[in-house]
């Protein structure tokens, strides 16, 4: 009797490998989708890596969830919703309410400052006895000068 | 209101006119002038001055002088009778001896107690006005040897009250030199000049007078002063001395109608004291005084109350 020469995997084996490359790309997709639909998780799902737990974990059963239509939902509870809400009051301002005028702000001149370089600041001397510099006369117009004042001669 | 100030007789000097006139301006222009021709002529501080060429011919006999010259000598010989020596111009002596040699600006303010004339030899030269002679239809001055004239508080007085009345001729006009205010008139609206008085301690106003003519002088002895060895030294003199006073009165501050009378008052009063000097204030009709002591009591004569300005409002008189 000759035995057949093993060639390879099996078919089984090929039916696996098949599947688990099914459910890898199924779950890629699955984690492009995540990330997509939520924020500041791409660096999560890269770094955190399943450890192998040594306790089996029981597997869960899955369950057919419902489908439901929650915009739908959402909708309709918000139509009961506006359904017992009371009507909303009327605004009407209060007979009383004073008549407020907003006036033109007064106009406001701006007086010219002439900036000019500042004067030298004068260097310190030795205190020396000597006649004052002679003052120019100052000639003025004034509208209401202050008072002169009377003291001792100075 | 025009206005000039500028600096003469070592002093601040300002001159209004109570105009809008632009014509005003070279008339208040020429005041800085008439100041300096003024100060040339009383100066004792400048040595070519008239007045100092005077006091260096003492005893040789008549000197002609000139008219401002004449006028001074004549007020200030007046202001000596009429208190009998008590405030006379022979007291460059003893100002001198004081430490009292050169223009204030210039004046060392601590000096050496060094050997000075004999006392009475000051008080001498203090009562020499006696002696001076003047002949009017030359206009000529004889000076005794020991005779030295300062005219201090007189001259600039004088020269307010000269500036005021030429001013006066144009517009209302006021003329402060160095705290002596002399008024031409009332101002252009009819009111009354407002006038401060300054506390001889700090910078405030002790009072506001109002007044629409005269002299307004005061004299104190709180900023020309200077120590000469441990004692303090002021411009002051009473001849009785020869020495600066020693009184209780820091300032005095009269109202008069002339420079003449308001000089001779200041002093007075200085010179007695604040119990003689109100004393003699009260008697002279034509005078209003305030006296600060040095404890810095103000005393006001009973005439001064008519020139207060807050006084004339809270009675309810004109404003």
């Amino acid at each position: 009797m000759t035995k057949k020469k093993t060639t390879g995997m099996s078919d089984q084996m090929k039916t696996l490998m098949t599947v688990a490359s099914v459910a890898g790309t199924l779950s890629g997709w699955g984690m492009l989708a995540y990330r997509d639909g939520g924020a500041n998780t791409a660096m999560a799902v890269a770094d955190v890596q399943p450890t192998p737990s040594p306790i089996p974990t029981p597997t869960a059963t899955v369950q057919p969830t419902p489908t439901v239509d929650i915009d739908a939902l959402a909708q309709q509870e918000l139509e009961q919703l506006v359904e017992t809400l009371p009507p909303l009051p009327t605004l009407v301002p209060p007979p009383d309410t004073p008549h407020i005028q907003v006036r033109q702000p007064a106009q406001i001149t701006i007086p010219q400052v002439r900036i000019s370089a500042p004067a030298p600041q004068p260097q310190p001397q030795a205190p020396v006895v000597s006649a004052p510099a002679p003052q120019q006369p100052v000639l003025r117009s004034v509208s209401a000068p202050p008072p002169p004042k009377t003291r001792s001669s100075r | 209101m025009r206005l000039i100030q500028f600096r003469a007789m070592g002093c601040h000097m300002e001159a209004r006119l109570d105009t809008t006139d632009a014509d005003a301006a070279r008339l208040l222009a020429r005041v800085p002038h008439w100041f300096e021709e003024w100060e040339q002529v009383l100066s004792r501080f400048r040595t070519d001055s008239e007045l100092s060429r005077l006091n260096a011919a003492a005893g040789q006999g008549p000197v002609p002088v000139s008219p401002v010259l004449w006028d001074v000598l004549q007020a200030a010989l007046a202001v000596a009778k009429a208190t009998d020596g008590l405030v006379t111009p022979t007291i460059l002596p003893a100002l001198q001896q004081a430490g009292y040699t050169t223009s204030f600006e210039q004046l060392p303010h601590m000096q050496p107690d060094i050997a000075t004339p004999a006392p009475d030899a000051i008080k001498q030269a203090a009562q020499a006005w006696r002696e001076i002679r003047m002949n009017p239809v030359r206009r000529t001055v004889y000076l005794p040897p020991n005779a030295q004239l300062d005219f201090g508080g007189v001259a600039k007085g004088w020269a307010a009250e000269q500036a005021a009345k030429r001013l006066g001729q144009y517009a209302p006009a006021l003329v402060d030199a160095g705290g002596d205010i002399a008024i031409s008139g009332p101002r252009r609206n009819g009111q009354p000049w407002l006038i401060l008085v300054a506390s001889p301690f700090d910078d405030t106003d002790l009072d506001t007078i109002a007044s629409a003519g005269g002299v307004v002088a005061t004299s104190g002895r709180e900023y020309r002063r200077w120590l000469k060895g441990a004692r303090w030294q002021h411009h002051i003199i009473d001849p009785r001395t020869g020495r600066p006073a020693e009184t209780d009165v820091v300032s005095v501050t009269i109202i008069a109608r002339t420079a003449l009378r308001a000089e001779l008052a200041t002093k007075m009063v200085l010179i007695l004291g604040a119990e003689q000097g109100m004393q003699w204030l009260e008697l002279q009709r034509d005078l209003a005084g305030l006296v600060v002591r040095e404890d810095g009591t103000l005393i006001p004569s009973r005439a001064w109350q008519l020139f207060r300005w807050h006084h004339r409002h809270v009675a309810g008189g004109e404003a």
